[in-house]
């Protein structure tokens, strides 16, 4: 049941950030719902459910993109490895540490995908157009992740209540 | 503990490792019509979402009068196009008679040979100058199409399933686009990048681009027709000791904004 709900929420997050998100892309930096989601999920998860759902929602996004497929799926995973982290290491404050670690994954998210684009000289800005946005981009997904981590927290006690 | 911590870590270092022999294989040009088709998949969903998405917006628009500012925003945005595509035409027109001619060549082929698309998708990262169209191969779509909408150039199709395409926008840094100043006849080459358009120019001494003057795909090279608009010149870098002469450009086009395209089908790139 809980790997369902959690296969449905990447599926509507990888969904949404395709067909949603870039029409309200700001300046300085676009959001990720999927990393968001990612984090949050493998927090509250565990390594199993961060890893299952950065693989699924990042092969989502790959379907989406262009180029070579996997990209995303291997961009996320240091998202879910830091989530996991995270949760294991950070005792109390764990609101700013989780928007903190989804800043981090932003990082390496977009390192990686810049990081593809430039080296395989496929479709995309590269590394040079990741710098301008990064910190933009780090913003947008670290302030949402607390939100996130409550809501999913919320959705696991009525899952385990029902 | 330690043993789960290092079994975590090694799921995690394999799961990357196979991702990257996943993306290695898919890369390869051998496996374009597969990898179009599995793209192609996924496109029904996409086309929900958009709709379900458009859906919501419309209701929640619907509880004030922002329902009827966003129509008629839309109407006067697709009236500013219409008129800057016109402006754009007339200041080309005012340059050299056979400039109209030529215009109304494309006109005429734009008028007749297109295929309307819409929007179903946009790239799933911040670097990705992609759209997603919800028309493919059964349409008769096929890779390398060029791509416009009223206000100007869009890009070029670059993977198509049956009832899907992807479209390589110009403001992906990979997309060359071959074009003119209209005034000036400066002619280079534009791509996209991070922030505004660039245009590479070819430098003529003592000529140099005037801020706001319309820049046009020259034909050459045989990649896009002549006459489509591809942006405004914003700045213009001019040295006389250059060899190699920059202008930004502000798009024709809003890559957030586009919502349905027109596909050139009866132009065929060289």
């Amino acid at each position: 049941m809980r790997a369902l709900a959690a296969a449905l929420l990447v599926t509507v997050a990888a969904l949404f950030q395709l067909t949603q998100v870039g029409r309200f892309a700001a300046a300085g930096g676009a959001p990720s719902l999927v990393l968001v989601a990612v984090v949050c999920l493998a927090w509250l998860g565990g390594a199993r459910a961060g890893l299952g759902s950065a693989l699924g929602s990042g092969l989502l996004l790959d379907l989406g993109g262009q180029g070579p497929l996997g990209v995303h799926a291997l961009a996320l995973i240091p998202a879910a490895w830091l989530g996991t982290r995270g949760a294991r290491h950070v005792g109390g404050g764990r609101l700013p540490a989780v928007a903190a670690v989804a800043a981090l994954a932003t990082i390496a998210y977009e390192l990686v995908v810049g990081g593809f684009a430039e080296t395989l000289g496929h479709a995309g800005l590269g590394l040079p157009g990741l710098l301008p946005a990064l910190a933009g981009s780090c913003l947008w997904n670290a302030l949402p992740a607390p939100a996130g981590l409550l809501l999913l927290e919320r959705l696991e006690r009525g899952l385990v209540a029902a | 503990m330690r043993r789960t911590r290092a079994a975590g870590s090694g799921s995690f270092v394999t799961a990357a490792a196979l991702m990257v022999v996943l993306v290695l294989v898919t890369q390869l040009p051998a496996l374009a019509a597969p990898r179009a088709a599995a793209r192609g998949t996924l496109a029904p969903l996409e086309a929900l979402a958009t709709g379900a998405g458009s859906l919501v917006a419309g209701a929640a628009a619907g509880f004030t009068d922002a329902g009827r500012l966003r129509s008629d925003n839309e109407r006067l945005a697709a009236e500013n196009g219409r008129l800057r595509g016109r402006l754009a035409s007339l200041q080309a027109a005012g340059q050299e008679n056979d400039e109209l001619r030529r215009a109304l060549d494309f006109q005429r082929g734009y008028g007749q040979r297109t295929l309307t698309a819409q929007v179903i998708g946009r790239g799933p990262d911040a670097f990705t100058r992609s759209l997603s169209i919800d028309r493919g191969s059964s349409s008769g779509v096929r890779s390398g199409m060029i791509v416009v909408t009223g206000f100007g150039l869009v890009g070029r199709v670059r993977e198509v399933a049956p009832g899907w395409a992807s479209v390589q926008t110009v403001g992906d840094p990979t997309l060359r686009v071959n074009a003119y100043a209209v005034g000036s006849n400066l002619e280079g080459t534009v791509s996209g990048g991070p922030g505004p358009l660039e245009m590479a120019v070819i430098p003529r001494p003592g000529v140099a681009g005037d801020a706001g003057a319309w820049v046009l795909t020259s034909g050459i090279g045989g990649g896009y027709p002549r006459g489509i608009a591809v942006g405004r010149i914003i700045q213009f870098q001019h040295r006389d000791s250059a060899t190699a002469q920059r202008a930004e450009l502000a798009w024709a086009n809003d890559l957030q904004a586009v919502t349905a395209v027109l596909v050139l089908t009866g132009f065929e790139p060289r």
